[in-house]
């Protein structure tokens, strides 16, 4: 799994005891994480979608009068819970969230363009009876597209404070951090608004016709775009050629840098040869850390673009009309738009992907959707993707201008994405079968999204999987170092010649007798035990198997191991002698990768989010017999067509 | 409609966002309104510019008091103007 992948989509860090405690509630994409990253300096993800916030988080804020600790919540329309992530809002306020004291004072943040809505939320924060303090957000896109609201009446209407605020600038942040400091000074209505939905909405009318609250205009940009984008024909042709050029994009764009750094890669390795030589610390530095973790950091390219690609997509607000467009498509798989929210989460890693389908109402929706969710190809499978398709499409091969290796990398993710969908629909069919909830989804408006937020996103998934690379792949780098080093075998190697010395002690390691004891399971797929060490090793996550095929062959060239890899053939049996990357076994190791649930952290958070270890159990179970069937149906139909 | 503070705690002014506001007075006079102010829950009403004033009764507390009035209030301006007290609708029969 990515890394981007295993931390949770917003930090979440403890507050010293006794510190004021103020939340921050709000509707759906009305910019309360935005407000809560200005407000500590933290760095939640942000998106322009409903449903980015799924897990409450916590931060200090600094004040004029000292410190207080927010807490940034899922956003919610009401606070009568439909789905888990508004469940967390309620639990919050009703202090019945382990560990998490009831707030002393609760901020509701109020999208200014859609404020007629907000202040049913804003009307049930106020009958809690704590302090509060209203910030209105997006002023200024209300005022562009002809809006008008008087803030001054809007307080008084509401009998609460009112601080405008317009977050990606700080416009207001000011004000709102040095209000923090007193919630007991915070103004109060006489009572709270009323509770009966009839006359709450004539006092939301009432307030906003005493606020001068005009509504702005349509955003005409985003009607003439979304005419485009969400037309039943035109829209799903505009997504597949989008994502199609996301593909080709990484491959053309990354593949340059990679190149680079594999050179990068192979002069240290020379220098490794020539300043420390070829003993022990050596063959450490040359095989597990530039041929196990640097094969893997080769990829970094690939994966920057990725989320890079990612963070733009979500900042324009295309993500809600990908949601949208597959709405119909997913109805017929039993899930929903929201699911598939999830599943476009899933691409950059499947653990935030699995935790937003906390916006999913329904539980047996929600089962499925997690269940399916591993299928969808995560930055974790994009090296072990580069890398295999290098081997089964020679670089530079292009048709037209279409980068063949683009192509490839395109239909193995369109692979991943029917098979989320035909496994999520056979779910809903059996084991969860029951109606679908209907699908909302608020289409925020075209946003041009800010390159410090996009650049400060990718960062931080880039950051996540460069820490993965040094905690989680290094380790076992390390580890199989050991196993492939050891035994020495100092007598029966000598006189041969580095390579051969190398070849022998490779064949006789630990290692060696570990991939042999379970070569025949992978037998009918074409793997030998070097690939069986590397699918073995990837149990822990996928990137695991690119650098111990860098280790392997590392060890067997250490100057040049992608060449030696490449021109890996079988060392015994039957198919001695022939190359061992074939197309038959090249594809179906593709085919094993897109299926196989090969990542222990996926398997922690499905029994975290389904209080089971059932469903995780469930899914290793069906994920790794598809994958095994799949890849052994794979090679055969490749050997059938190339021979 | 909705409630803002008044000048004291006791008193809260119920704002219509209508105008001409004319029926107010004639609202502030309905039996609905007539009848808290008999059995003590309001010391007073009072049609004001844009508003209907209400003062709480001797030892009443808002908090227990404030749904009765609410519908009280609600009562008094939907007889004279249907409709007023959901807010502008564009089809409320104002009153001159």
């Amino acid at each position: 799994m990515s890394a981007a992948c295993h931390d949770d989509p917003a930090p979440e860090r403890g507050a010293p005891t006794g510190l004021r405690r103020i939340a921050l509630i709000g509707s759906p994409n009305a910019g309360k994480t935005t407000i809560f990253n200005q407000l500590t300096g933290l760095r939640a993800h942000t998106a322009n979608y409903p449903g980015v916030t799924v897990t409450r988080s916590e931060g200090m804020a600094h004040t004029p009068a000292g410190r207080v600790a927010v807490e940034d919540v899922p956003g919610t329309y009401s606070l009568s819970a439909m789905s888990p992530d508004e469940q967390v809002v309620v639990d919050l306020l009703d202090g019945t969230l382990p560990g998490c004291p009831t707030p002393d004072a609760l901020v509701v943040v109020l999208d200014a363009t859609t404020l007629r809505r907000s202040l049913t939320l804003a009307a049930q924060a106020m009958a809690r009876h704590q302090p509060t303090l209203v910030a209105v957000t997006m002023l200024d896109e209300h005022a562009a597209r002809g809006g008008r609201l008087d803030l001054p009446a809007l307080a008084e209407a509401l009998g609460v404070g009112v601080v405008g605020v317009i977050p990606p600038s700080g416009e207001g942040i000011a004000e709102l951090r040095a209000r923090l400091d007193r919630p007991q000074d915070w103004a109060e209505p006489p009572f709270p608004p009323p509770a009966d939905s009839e006359e709450q909405t004539a006092w939301v009318r009432s307030v906003l016709a005493a606020a001068d609250y005009h509504a702005p205009r349509p955003d005409a940009t985003t009607r003439a775009v979304d005419d485009v984008l969400l037309h039943p024909l035109w829209g799903g042709v505009v997504f597949v050629a989008v994502m199609f050029a996301f593909f080709q994009t990484i491959f053309t764009v990354a593949a340059p840098i990679q190149d680079t750094l594999q050179r990068g890669l192979g002069w240290l390795a020379e220098q490794v040869a020539d300043h420390v030589g070829h003993g022990f610390v050596g063959a450490f530095l040359s095989e597990a850390v530039i041929g196990g973790v640097g094969s893997v950091l080769v990829f970094v390219p690939q994966v920057a673009l990725l989320f890079l690609l990612i963070a733009l997509l979500e900042g324009l607000g295309y993500m809600a009309r990908a949601a949208y467009l597959m709405d119909r498509i997913m109805a017929a798989t039993g899930l929903d738009g929201r699911a598939f929210v999830a599943m476009l989460s899933s691409f950059a890693c499947a653990v935030p992907g699995i935790m937003a389908t906390r916006t999913i109402g329904s539980s047996k929706t929600r089962i499925a959707t997690i269940l399916a969710a591993p299928l969808m190809p995560c930055s974790a499978r994009l090296p072990v993707y580069v890398l295999l398709v290098g081997l089964l499409v020679p670089s530079g091969t292009r048709w037209g201008p279409v980068q063949a290796q683009g192509v490839a990398m395109f239909a193995l993710y369109v692979l991943g994405g029917l098979s989320a969908m035909v496994s999520a629909r056979v779910l809903r069919s059996t084991v969860l079968r029951g109606e679908l909830v209907p699908f909302y989804l608020e289409m925020p408006p075209y946003r041009m999204p800010r390159l410090r937020s996009v650049l400060l996103s990718s960062w931080s998934s880039v950051r996540m999987f460069l820490r993965k690379a040094g905690t989680i792949i290094f380790g076992t780098a390390v580890v199989l170092w050991a196993l492939l080093a050891f035994p020495t075998r100092d007598a029966e190697t000598i006189g041969l010649d580095q390579a051969h010395a190398s070849a022998y002690v490779l064949e006789h390691s630990y290692a060696a007798q570990l991939g042999r004891a379970i070569e025949p399971v992978f037998e009918p797929l074409g793997f030998d035990w070097r690939i069986d060490l590397g699918l073995v090793g990837a149990v822990s996550a996928r990137e695991v198997f690119v650098s111990t095929l860098g280790q392997v062959w590392a060890a067997t060239d250490p100057e040049d191991p992608s060449a030696a890899l490449a021109e890996a053939t079988y060392l015994d049996g039957p198919r001695a002698g022939e190359p061992l990357f074939s197309a038959p076994t090249v594809v179906a190791l593709l085919v094993w990768f897109v299926y196989a649930l090969q990542c222990m952290s996926t398997v922690a958070v499905m029994r975290r989010e389904t209080g089971s270890w059932r469903w995780p159990a469930l899914a290793l179970t069906y994920l790794t017999l598809i994958a095994y069937a799949a890849a052994w149906l794979a090679r055969l139909i490749t050997l059938a067509v190339t021979t | 409609m909705h409630p803002v503070a008044g000048p004291d705690a006791a008193t809260v002014r119920w704002v219509v966002p209508h105008e001409p506001y004319a029926f107010l007075a004639a609202a502030a006079g309905h039996g609905a309104l007539r009848e808290l102010v008999a059995d003590g829950t309001l010391a007073g009403i009072e049609a004001l510019a844009t508003c209907l004033q209400t003062r709480l009764g001797p030892e009443r507390r808002w908090a227990a008091e404030a749904d009765r009035v609410r519908a009280a209030v609600r009562a008094a301006l939907e007889a004279q103007a249907p409709g007023c007290a959901s807010g502008p609708c564009g089809s409320c029969p104002r009153s001159a």
